[in-house]
């Protein structure tokens, strides 16, 4: 009886440590896979497929850039050795950016004639 | 008939004074970018003070070319703003150009016929005309900072074509890959029509503002014109800022 109890002891033992040792690989692989993703030219402007982050407040350097030559793979790496780059902006984000911009183009020319009018003469 | 010109000279000096006392609180509250050229308070408040004070040829002289001078210094920002806009059109360019040249004409014409003058009462009716005349600050930077922005307005359209199209194309992809885009495509109907609104507020406007005279702005007219004008604008601006939020919307519903 004794015997029996310790031999299933030893069989759960065994068979937890055994999970353990499945799922550490599975997260390995896991965190290992993006860094993996094949670096791709980007969909160019008016062309379908992307499926990137919409960045409403992407970043305004690029927003003239309409064949982004990062692909809009996810980085989510965690490799120290390939430090995944900045994620490339949607070309439409960015041209939306860029048509923010001129808007705000609307604006100060509106202000500016609210400026000479409420001058006077 | 002397003392109904003085009476007459000395409002018109205290009109511009307050005018550019007004002025300068605008300018000292605003945090718009400015377009008045040294317009405001202190500009020529010494010489307005010098010139209804003394009442001399000398005085009003100094006075009217204080004036003329910072009219000019407007009338080269102004142009400047001309070189300076994206979505200026060629033709408008062009018309604006032609009106602040004929200004500033005008203006260096009156400083020459001012420093010439030696009559009181002659020169009492150029430092008048020096406003009537030209309206640099009430009309002429209204007309020319609203016919850029109109402008700017109808030079966005090409800008959201891009992007409808580009949109359209993905709405496309998504729906070949059995997605449901019902969302995407209402979203993008939504953005060409913001766009199509603003376009046909912003449209008539340059002619509008381009037509307008000084003589039009002496006699009431003018001033309404300016306000629908800038109403429209404004309104076409926010109808691009909702397509801008719609196009923003149709990325959403396919992400």
């Amino acid at each position: 009886m004794t015997r029996s109890r310790a031999r299933v002891v030893a069989l759960v033992a065994a068979a937890l440590l055994a999970g353990l040792a499945v799922g550490g690989c599975g997260r390995h692989e896991a965190t290992a896979q993006p860094t993996a993703a094949p670096v791709t030219s980007g969909p160019s402007f008016g062309q379908g497929g992307a499926s990137g982050s919409v960045t409403p407040s992407g970043s305004a350097t690029q927003s003239g850039s309409a064949t982004p030559a990062v692909s809009e793979a996810p980085s989510q790496s965690a490799s120290p050795s390939t430090p995944a780059g900045p994620a490339t902006p949607d070309p439409v984000a960015s041209e939306l950016d860029q048509i923010n911009q001129l808007i705000q183009d609307i604006n100060n020319s509106v202000q500016s004639s609210d400026s000479s009018q409420q001058g006077g003469e | 008939m002397q003392a109904g010109l003085r009476r007459w000279l000395l409002a018109a000096i205290g009109a511009v004074a307050i005018a550019a006392t007004v002025a300068g609180v605008a300018f000292a509250a605003a945090s718009a970018p400015v377009a008045g050229g040294p317009a405001g308070a202190g500009v020529c408040a010494t010489e307005a003070t010098a010139a209804r004070s003394s009442g001399t040829v000398a005085a009003m002289r100094v006075f009217a070319n204080c004036e003329i001078g910072r009219r000019l210094t407007t009338l080269g920002q102004v142009s400047s703003a001309l070189g300076a806009s994206k979505g200026f059109t060629s033709s408008d360019r062009a018309a604006l150009a032609s009106m602040i040249a004929a200004d500033s004409a005008g203006l260096t014409s009156l400083k020459a016929a001012i420093d010439g003058q030696t009559s009181i009462a002659a020169l009492k009716l150029q430092v008048v005309a020096i406003v009537a005349r030209y309206r640099v600050y009430v009309l002429l930077g209204p007309q020319v900072r609203l016919t850029i922005a109109a402008d700017d307005v109808l030079a966005l359209k090409p800008h959201f074509d891009q992007v409808s199209t580009a949109l359209a194309a993905r709405i496309a992809q998504a729906r070949a890959n059995g997605r449901d885009v019902s969302a995407a495509q209402a979203d993008l109907g939504a953005m060409n029509s913001s766009v199509a609104a603003a376009v046909a507020l912003a449209a008539p406007l340059p002619a509008r503002l381009l037509a307008l005279t000084p003589a039009q702005f002496n006699a009431g007219t003018a001033s309404p014109v300016l306000q629908s004008v800038r109403a429209a604008v404004l309104k076409a601006r926010d109808d691009l800022v909702t397509a801008s939020q719609d196009g923003r919307k149709v990325l959403a519903d396919l992400a």
